[in-house]
């Protein structure tokens, strides 16, 4: 019998599974894939600022590339800088790190390990498990999924984990090589219904002339793949005319979804299970989730009323953040492409970083950019009035 | 078979294991249910409604739902 058992070793997951295992929890982790680290999810890009909120330490072992901050690119071209430190990771690296600090801390990892089912019965959770072609079943007295967007831990206890789930983006990115980047110390965000529907293609620089180039497209009326062939081969022939793709990756980012209910009785859901986007907001949501799961044990109350204690934490710390999130997303989506073209120009040649409060989260400083693109052009308050999202 | 599902039109959800990664968008997007991963990728493991939310989704091209 175990304390806690984790289905997926995400980010998340593995940030759940080491805080209840420091806390002296028995924890078991449990992931499909038989080798722990690859394949993963797209996300290996971060800002400084959103990742010192978890507590942890940038580290040496899967630090690939600093940037300064991100560039705002519309249709026509138009750019501007925000700056807000970033860093990308090799998340192989990133992942077997903090696996190593899991495993350090005493939870048992078992990889090759597919859950096929959630039972339950007085007090315990069971999981049923195929763990290399063999039936197995552990107990536990609290689950945790992990287990991505398509969550199945989630479905099985009755979880509905996101408000939106329609609005996941569709993702295809790239690690390529021999791209020519002008702006290495940037993350460059397209805007544009020709490049990226609904959200945003990227070249993210990890250093030399490697970089992870992307589209994520929401609602779009094709596939993000054909977005990404766009992007690389027709809109960037200059900048990826000698570059060649090392990896493909595919993926659904709930970056707009908003996460919901992410608790039931002996259960929870965290990271892309329960739409918490983002890699460092998805590692806080694991560090709450394993902490309260610690606190559980302890109390030796493993009722949803007593796991809500984590909902209320990432709610209060995240909750703003992903609507607005969601609204700047909704606003994007209706605004044509001189629209966008308009509002990236009268804030051009501003360096919008000096006018933007250092302290303010990602999205803080979205809405003090906007503020400001509202009082250089006062003609984008009709369109700001056209485009809120009702 | 629950009552009220149609029996008539069998639809098969086919996935192309060359191309699906397998990134799980279409078992989110699934008004059934009726997708799953296990070691192989993605498997139909319910009736499908023909709604063809997962083509729409599937960032690949790698999903099609056909008659049986």
């Amino acid at each position: 019998m175990y304390d806690v058992i984790v289905v997926g070793a995400s980010p998340a997951g593995i940030m759940a599974t080491w805080k209840a295992s420091l806390s002296g929890a028995r924890v078991l982790l449990l992931d499909r894939k038989t080798r722990l680290g690859v394949d993963h999810q797209p996300a290996d890009t971060t800002f400084t600022g959103m990742f010192k909120r978890t507590g942890l330490n940038i580290r040496d072992e899967y630090l690939v590339h600093r940037v300064r901050g991100m560039h705002i690119v519309s249709p026509a071209g138009f750019r501007f800088a925000i700056n807000s430190p970033g860093f990308v990771v090799d998340r192989q690296a990133f992942d077997l790190y903090y696996l190593g600090l899991a495993h350090d801390s005493g939870a048992e990892i078992k990889a090759g390990a597919l859950v096929v089912g959630l039972e339950n019965s007085l007090g315990k959770r069971r999981v049923i498990v195929r763990e290399l072609g063999e039936k197995k079943i552990y107990d536990g007295k609290i689950i945790v999924g992990a287990d991505g967007i398509e969550s199945y831990i989630a479905k099985w206890a009755g979880i509905r984990p996101m408000v939106h789930p329609n609005e996941i983006a569709s993702s295809v990115q790239a690690e390529m090589i021999g791209v020519e980047n002008e702006y290495p110390d940037y993350f460059q965000y397209f805007l544009g219904s020709q490049v990226a529907p609904g959200w945003k293609a990227t070249v993210s620089p990890k250093g030399d002339s490697k970089a992870s180039v992307g589209a994520f497209v929401r609602n779009a009326p094709r596939p993000a793949i054909y977005y990404f062939d766009n992007f690389v081969y027709k809109n960037g022939k200059e900048k990826f005319r000698d570059a060649k793709i090392l990896k493909m990756q595919a993926g659904g980012d709930p970056v707009a979804t908003i996460p919901n209910q992410t608790v039931g009785d002996g259960v929870m859901v965290v990271g892309g299970a329960a739409g918490q986007a983002g890699l460092s907001y998805g590692m806080l949501c694991g560090i709450f989730c394993g902490e309260v799961a610690a606190e559980s044990i302890e109390a030796d109350d493993q009722s949803k009323p007593f796991l809500s204690k984590y909902q209320q934490r990432w709610r209060k710390e995240l909750l703003t953040e992903y609507r607005l999130g969601y609204y700047m997303l909704k606003a994007i989506e209706k605004m044509r492409d001189e629209d966008l073209d308009s509002i990236v120009k009268s804030l051009q040649d501003t360096d919008v970083s000096e006018r933007i409060p250092r302290h303010q989260s990602l999205f803080g400083k979205g809405m003090s950019g906007a503020l400001l693109v509202m009082q250089k052009d006062p003609r984008i308050l009709n369109l700001v009035t056209r485009i809120l999202p009702v | 078979m629950p009552k009220g599902e149609c029996m008539s039109a069998e639809l098969k959800i086919a996935v192309d294991s060359m191309k699906c990664i397998p990134c799980g968008v279409c078992v989110l997007i699934c008004p059934k249910d009726a997708l799953m991963i296990n070691e192989r990728g993605v498997e139909q493991i319910k009736g499908c409604n023909g709604c063809e939310l997962c083509v729409k989704y599937c960032p690949l091209v790698a999903i099609e739902v056909k008659k049986e």
